[in-house]
């Protein structure tokens, strides 16, 4: 599902900043071939509550190759939504960001309307996410909710986060910050939903 | 009886410069009988000096000194000052009037013309009165005559000079009979169009189309009488002041005759004529819709509306005193309202849109013009600085009963908008200001800044303690005069609290206070902060309410004593808001400026709920138009916090969210 090739990004200017937000590291182009490999490890996901019947987010974890992890936050149960955003928490000791991808498309049929999102680092072992759905035009006799919304009944993928594993064993937590979620439907009104946390387990790889 | 003597001394004067016929006195039309005058008890106040009142309050002078607004607004007021020229010329000794009867002739198959027959009934206040004097509202003067005393009169520009010899002792009552005809001459165009048009829609409105006393400040009784000739007499209909009290043909069939009768004071008479149906509601208030037979809309809803805005208005202030009220469908070249005594006029569209609370359906302008029986005509402006207990407790009314039936502040929300945004407010003068009538902003001034300090003053006083206030306000100067001063006056005597802070700096004081918020959470503490700072020597004292999001979804409003240049405010929160937002329902007449820009949902941090919350106010304009000609538009979605930066100017905020203020976001968050 994971697809962190630049055909997904909505535009150039998305793509350099998307570019702009990783470390800088990362953003040159050219990655020594010789550089260290990374530790033989893999890593599992767990603690993930099932999904419930009400709104939820949590993670799941995609594809990984070796000494990496990809993990995605999905989201089930949210009807209608205009934008959403969360605030990653990770243990950067044990994970080093190397990419992330909005996987959330708020636009729906709608030719109209846009979707926009950021990645920002917040700090070691933060990054913030938002999206959101754009429109212009807004009638001043309009709706509050006119620019609409996407419906989010199904699992659905909102962003994901390519680690590279620093450590070659050991269990490592991912959470979603305290007081930086949020989830607005299309009138603005805040959406209730479970946010839950994880637990990456680490495991060397037997050659 | 003394004879009828005229002695008209501009009578070569009028045949050389404007070649107008004088006319026999048979042309006179004759008066119905002149009912006894009855006793009313009133407050007096003196014909206003136009150039005493401009300086009124020394504050006003001072400010006017002290910027470069003296100069602009003394071009605003070139015209205003010839006139004043005029009028001292001709200035009158302080007089009474106390009854006016008139008679209007109106020839359908003429188009601007009528021939007015005007009765006064006038006494003395406490001098003998020398000369009076009155505007010359139709072209051609016919004939002026007293039958009580001798007179002389001549024409001086617009004005109708008349001088009693000797003049008029203390106590005594004269008469005068004033008979003009013609089209309406610069001066009455200026105050309300009169319309003649031949064919299915016939229109004759005016608020002074006869001869009128100059200033404003006197009140009277009287009748007035329209008399229609014409191919079609019988099709036609009236509305107008007072109450429609006769209808008859003449005997021959040639005119028809309708007859207003005014038994409460009123400043002004006013009529329309036109092919109208008159359809009443037969309720308590004798509501009617006077519609033109072509466009007849559906009468019930507005009937309705009307019975409803006079109860509301009845209990938010006094009883309604006219026992009648009707609705006159104007054309829509008459653009707006009107609300003279016992009557209002609306343009026709207004009469037949939908109200869905958010369009400029009939109950905005209904409300409005209503609101002007009791302020304005129940009341009545001392002068030309109190226009605020006119136009702008009209406003606060009309938007008031809007809030109240649509659950939506959408109507005080446009007017603070407006005000704010449209404004120069290096130039504005105060809303006392006599400046007010020749400003540009007199709209934005005198009804939406108007309307807001109610609004304000509700949100000061609480609305139990406001309307307490203006019910014994109404009570105390019902069918008087009154100044803003007296408003508040009565409003400090009622709620026992000193207002005067706030009538310095929103009624006498122009301009807004500009807050610079910021807000966020700190964990350590558990407390959410708020800090508001105002430039130094600009700051207003004010109440402002925080709204604050809680992550459950639910909300928790404060009230922030804002004072001085810095204010700070902390309040304990085990979990930071989802949001916190500064006066969201803009309660007072405010600019909030970011401290800290993107920071959309206070919470003290850049981040993604910033983006997320930036989305909604995105794609929302509140001012339209190519620069030159911009006009404003308010949008609930608008969040002034989301206007970085201008498009054209990046340094002048246009009242636009988009791409350029998007781009300002991106950047202060990837920083």
């Amino acid at each position: 599902m994971a697809d962190f090739s630049t055909t997904d990004m909505t535009g150039d200017q998305e793509e350099i900043r998307r570019a702009d937000n990783l470390p800088s590291d990362f953003a040159q182009p050219d990655v020594p071939q010789d550089e260290p490999a990374a530790p033989p490890a893999e890593a599992t996901l767990s603690d993930s509550a099932q999904g419930g019947e009400g709104p939820l987010v949590k993670f799941i974890q995609d594809a990984s190759e070796p000494g990496q992890v990809v993990v995605t936050v999905v989201a089930a149960n949210l009807g209608e939504v205009a934008g959403l955003a969360f605030t990653l928490a990770y243990d950067d000791q044990e994970l080093e960001l190397l990419d992330q991808l909005n996987a959330l498309d708020l636009e729906g049929s709608s030719s109209y309307a846009q979707t926009r999102f950021i990645f920002k680092p917040m700090g070691p072992g933060l990054v913030s996410f938002g999206v959101a759905r754009f429109c212009t035009g807004k009638s001043p006799w309009g709706p509050s909710d006119q620019c609409g919304g996407v419906k989010l009944n199904d699992e659905s993928p909102i962003a994901s986060f390519k680690f590279r594993l620093l450590a070659s064993s050991g269990t490592t937590p991912l959470s979603f910050k305290q007081g930086t979620t949020l989830i607005r439907r299309p009138n603005r009104e805040a959406v209730r939903a479970h946010f839950v946390n994880a637990v990456l387990a680490i495991q060397e790889v037997t050659p | 009886m003394k004879p009828a003597i005229s002695l008209n001394l501009s009578f070569i004067t009028t045949l050389l410069l404007a070649a107008l016929p004088l006319c026999s006195a048979n042309a006179a039309v004759p008066l119905p009988d002149l009912p006894p005058v009855p006793s009313v008890e009133r407050m007096q106040y003196a014909p206003p000096d136009l150039l005493s009142t401009w300086g009124a309050p020394e504050y006003l002078r001072a400010w006017a000194r002290s910027t470069a607004s003296l100069q602009k607004e003394a071009r605003n007021t070139a015209s205003m000052r010839s006139q004043q020229e005029t009028y001292n010329s001709v200035k009158p000794s302080v007089f009474d009037l106390l009854r006016v009867d008139t008679v209007i002739d109106i020839d359908l198959e003429q188009t601007d013309y009528l021939e007015v027959a005007t009765d006064y009934t006038l006494t003395t206040v406490d001098n003998p009165v020398g000369n009076i004097s009155f505007i010359r509202t139709l072209e051609e003067v016919v004939e002026v005559v007293s039958t009580t005393h001798l007179i002389t009169y001549n024409l001086t520009g617009d004005y109708i000079k008349i001088t009693f010899e000797p003049p008029l002792p203390l106590g005594e009552v004269a008469h005068l009979r004033i008979v003009a005809k013609g089209a309406p001459n610069s001066l009455g165009e200026s105050m309300l169009p009169t319309i003649r048009l031949k064919g299915d829609i016939w229109y004759a409105t005016h608020s002074r189309f006869m001869p009128m006393k100059n200033d404003n400040s006197d009140v009277f009784q009287g009748n007035m009488v329209l008399r229609v000739k014409g191919s079609e007499p019988t099709a036609c209909g009236a509305g107008g002041t007072g109450k429609l009290v006769d209808v008859r043909m003449e005997q021959d069939g040639s005119r028809k005759i309708f007859t207003f009768e005014h038994s409460h004071l009123t400043g002004l008479y006013a009529f329309a004529l036109s092919k109208f149906l008159r359809i009443e509601s037969g309720t308590k208030w004798n509501t009617a819709v006077v519609v033109n037979a072509f466009y007849e809309p559906s009468a019930g809803p507005l009937l309705g509306l009307m019975d409803d805005i006079l109860d509301s208005y009845s209990q938010w202030y006094h009883p309604y005193l006219w026992g009648k009220l009707d609705a006159v469908q104007m054309p829509n070249s008459f653009s707006g309202g009107f609300g003279p005594l016992s009557t209002i006029m609306c343009y026709q569209s207004s009469f037949a849109l939908d109200d869905d609370g958010g369009t400029y359906g009939p109950t905005q302008l209904f409300s409005h013009e209503i609101g002007h029986q009791w302020w304005g005509n129940m009341v009545e402006m001392a002068d030309e600085s109190s226009v605020y207990l006119s136009e702008g407790m009209a406003e606060f009314s009309s938007n008031l009963y809007f809030e109240k039936v649509f659950n939506s502040r959408w109507t005080f929300v446009s007017n603070n908008m407006a005000y704010i945004y449209t404004v120069n407010h290096d130039v504005e003068p105060s809303i006392i200001s006599p400046f007010v009538y020749n400003s540009q902003y007199y709209y934005q001034i005198a009804y939406q800044k108007g309307a807001c300090i109610g609004d304000m003053l509700r949100t000061e006083l609480g609305e139990e303690l406001l309307l307490d206030g203006l019910r014994v306000f109404m009570e105390r100067y019902a069918q008087n005069f009154a100044r803003v001063e007296d408003l508040f006056e009565v409003l400090e005597e009622v709620s026992g609290r000193s207002l005067q802070q706030f009538y310095d700096q929103w009624v006498l004081g122009r301009g807004h206070p500009r807050l610079f918020v910021a807000s966020g959470y700190n964990r350590e503490d558990q407390t959410t902060w708020l800090e508001i700072r105002q430039e130094p020597g600009t700051e207003f004292t004010l109440t402002l309410p925080v709204r604050l999001e809680l992550p459950d979804g639910t909300f928790q409003e404060v009230m922030v004593p804002v004072e001085g240049p810095v204010t700070t405010f902390s309040l304990p929160m085990e979990q930071p808001p989802v949001r916190v937002q500064f006066d969201h329902r803009r309660k007072q007449l405010r600019r909030l400026v970011p401290l800290v820009k993107g920071d959309l949902d206070g919470n003290g941090t850049l981040d993604g709920r910033d983006l997320v919350e930036f989305s909604f106010a995105y794609g929302t304009d509140i001012v339209y138009g190519s620069g030159t000609n911009n006009y404003f538009i308010p949008n609930w979605l608008y969040d002034e916090l989301a206007d970085f930066v201008g498009t054209a100017d990046p340094a002048k905020l246009d009242g636009m969210v988009n791409d350029s203020d998007y781009d300002v976001l991106m950047e202060r968050l990837l920083q």
